[in-house]
């Protein structure tokens, strides 16, 4: 930050996110405390700790994460296997969520959906915060033709009624978890670009730029090394919010029946087979869905509190545009 | 002005045509009219080729096209391949059901998001703010087909046990009860009330944080300083002065909801079987209908196109300094 006077050069520390961020005042360290500063990443974590709720929700996530990944580890019922006895049990002992139609026990198929919902949750948000990333930077450089056409697209792509396209696109498809990653991640990328190309225009008038330049820097290099890492607070808290819509379309598509087609369980796919026994078996119903709001809730909660951590001015900069 | 809006038009013209040719290569790459007539066993190879024939299958893909094309402008629709009847009216029919469903909505949301978005700018951080707030964040969070259930389970179920009535208070399915002549707005409302308050729910969400982050940009303004210092009443400060601006970006919004209403109510309307555009869609889609699927596509789009541009008009004489910049 300027007011330090040992502040370590950019070379060998590239991480100031908060460029010419003021740092509230209890956020700086303490006089005689430390050598040196804090960096920016610090002054982040600090930021993040006072949001309880962000924390709160990042504790909530892992929970849910861990339950996905050691879901066969954690139910000793099979996802796939019938036990036409047992079928339409309510909520007991031996099965915490009920069973489904055909006896299979729900804990355990929330449990699996989670694995699929959760993967294409963060894959579609990766994938489309790298394309936007990519978008939005060369629109917010290059300027001129080449923003008004990468806008226009963009513009184009956020009219269009999107769940009738992947509708459309889905039914052309077989429905693996690899396709629906593609074709969501299609219709995801825009924000990312609209939002980075805002914080690229305004970051490349900066003096480290043209002393970059200045030193003959190529302007890949440029892009790559001096502007998205300083970028990386509005990329990281967009990427974030999208893994709540992406799961939130993914269950959407799935429910309607052309998402992630059964076995296969998602959390969508388990609400679209719990729809005709929304009478005779509500609980089948009531835990994916909570599942869901949680995870999304919980998502959300935490791309709030990485928005007031990292990119403070985020409001101030989309407003400025 | 006149010009703008005349210029959007004919450039809206190559964006119908772009989506009606990927439509139709879509669509009738994934459907097989002749699908049941091939699953009849009594059918003959003849009655196949005779049935593409009638269906002009037979010819190549860009002589379907155009035929499909200069039919289309010409007003002729053509009729449902499953139950023969004509598009336009089919399509006229749903359109006018999901304006009830969608304004019924988008009104209820609007008049409640704009009144909690002001509230909780003129008193932020407050406990009314902070729950406000947390309701948004649940209501953007919900997945709405999962509350439509939850909404089917507790009127049709519990409610109606528990009441131990015969009939639940708001009904879960359809849009009038089978069997009732005329136009009964009792039994319309009983019908509304269910699929209104889910997609209520996420509008509500969307409105007010908007109504809330405007309201505050606004009152902080120099103009409110200015009228407080004018002696005006805050009543009015807030109303006249304040309101009135902050509601602008709420306008862009609620263009583009309006315009979506054509084709975006797909879960609720599926999930309540209301017989709307977006339940005609899948319907559609599932019996591989392509003489539907067309002209639905088409009035969706248009629909999208005309709203935009309706929404670039309302902000220019809506934001005096667009307006002369």
């Amino acid at each position: 930050m300027p007011d330090a006077p040992e502040e370590i050069p950019s070379a060998v520390q590239p991480l100031p996110v908060l460029t010419d961020v003021a740092v509230e005042p209890e956020l700086r360290a303490p006089p005689g405390t430390s050598a040196r500063a804090r960096s920016p990443w610090e002054i982040a974590w600090l930021r993040f700790k006072r949001h309880k709720v962000a924390i709160a929700s990042l504790v909530i996530l892992v929970i849910i994460t861990l339950l996905a990944i050691f879901a066969s580890v954690i139910s000793r019922y099979n996802v796939h296997t019938p036990d036409l006895a047992h079928a339409l049990e309510g909520p007991n002992g031996k099965h915490w969520f009920g069973t489904d139609n055909t006896g299979r026990d729900v804990f355990s198929r929330v449990l699996h959906g989670g694995r699929i919902s959760l993967l294409v949750g963060v894959s579609v948000a990766l994938w489309s915060g790298i394309f936007g990333t990519f978008v939005g930077a060369l629109a917010g450089f290059y300027g001129r033709w080449v923003d008004q056409l990468l806008m226009r697209i963009t513009d184009l792509f956020l009219a269009i009624p999107f769940l009738v396209v992947l509708i459309l696109a889905s039914s052309l498809l077989s429905g693996s978890v690899f396709e629906i990653i593609l074709i969501l991640s299609l219709f995801f990328w825009m924000p990312a670009a609209r939002i980075i190309r805002g914080t690229v225009l305004s970051l490349k008038e900066k003096e480290f730029v043209e002393a970059a330049r200045a030193s003959g820097a190529s302007n890949a290099r440029i892009i790559v090394l001096h502007i998205l890492p300083n970028a990386l607070g509005p990329i990281i808290v967009i990427t974030t919010l999208n893994v709540a819509a992406a799961i939130l379309t993914e269950s959407a598509l799935s429910f309607l029946g052309f998402g992630v087609q059964p076995p296969t369980p998602s959390w969508g796919n388990l609400l679209q087979a719990a729809r005709g026994f929304t009478l005779l078996a509500p609980w089948m119903v009531w835990f994916p869905g909570l599942f869901i709001l949680i995870t999304v809730l919980a998502v959300n909660f935490l791309g709030d509190g990485l928005r007031d951590a990292l990119d403070p001015h985020q409001e101030l900069r989309a407003r400025e545009q | 002005m006149l010009r703008y809006v005349i210029r959007r038009l004919i450039f809206s013209v190559p964006l119908l045509i772009i989506a009606s040719i990927l439509v139709f290569v879509v669509v009738r790459h994934v459907t097989d009219p002749t699908a049941s007539l091939r699953l009849n066993p009594r059918a003959t190879p003849q009655d196949i080729i005779r049935l593409k024939h009638q269906l002009g299958l037979d010819r190549s893909g860009y002589q379907q096209y155009t035929a499909w094309l200069s039919h289309f402008v010409r007003g002729d629709w053509g009729s449902s391949l499953i139950s023969s009847r004509p598009v336009f009216t089919d399509i006229k029919q749903a359109l006018g059901n999901s304006i009830i469903l969608g304004l019924a909505g988008v009104i209820i949301s609007l008049i409640i998001g704009v009144a909690i978005g002001t509230l909780s700018a003129l008193r932020q951080y407050s406990k009314f703010d902070n729950i406000a707030t947390g309701g948004a964040f649940l209501g953007l969070s919900m997945p709405n087909f999962w509350f439509a259930l939850l909404l089917q389970v507790f009127f049709g179920l519990y409610l109606t046990r528990w009441l131990n009535s015969g009939s639940p208070i708001f009904y879960t399915a359809g849009m009038t009860s089978p069997g009732t002549v005329g136009f009964d707005l009792v039994d319309r409302l009983r019908h509304l009330v269910l699929p209104a308050t889910v997609l209520a729910v996420q509008i509500i969400a969307i409105y007010s944080r908007l109504m809330r982050a405007s309201m505050l940009d606004v009152m902080h303004a120099d103009y409110i300083r200015t009228a407080r210092a004018k002696g005006l009443r805050e009543r009015r400060v807030v109303i006249n002065h304040g309101m009135r601006n902050a509601l602008i970006p709420i306008t862009t919004q609620l263009g583009l909801d309006l315009g979506s209403i054509a084709g975006g109510l797909i879960i609720t309307e599926s999930i309540f079987q209301w017989p709307g555009m977006g339940r005609f869609f899948i319907d559609a889609i599932n019996n591989g209908d392509y003489p539907q699927l067309l002209p639905w596509t088409m009035v969706v789009v248009f629909s999208v196109i005309v709203f935009n541009l309706l929404v670039d008009i309302a902000y220019a004489v809506l934001d005096p300094r667009i307006r002369y910049a």
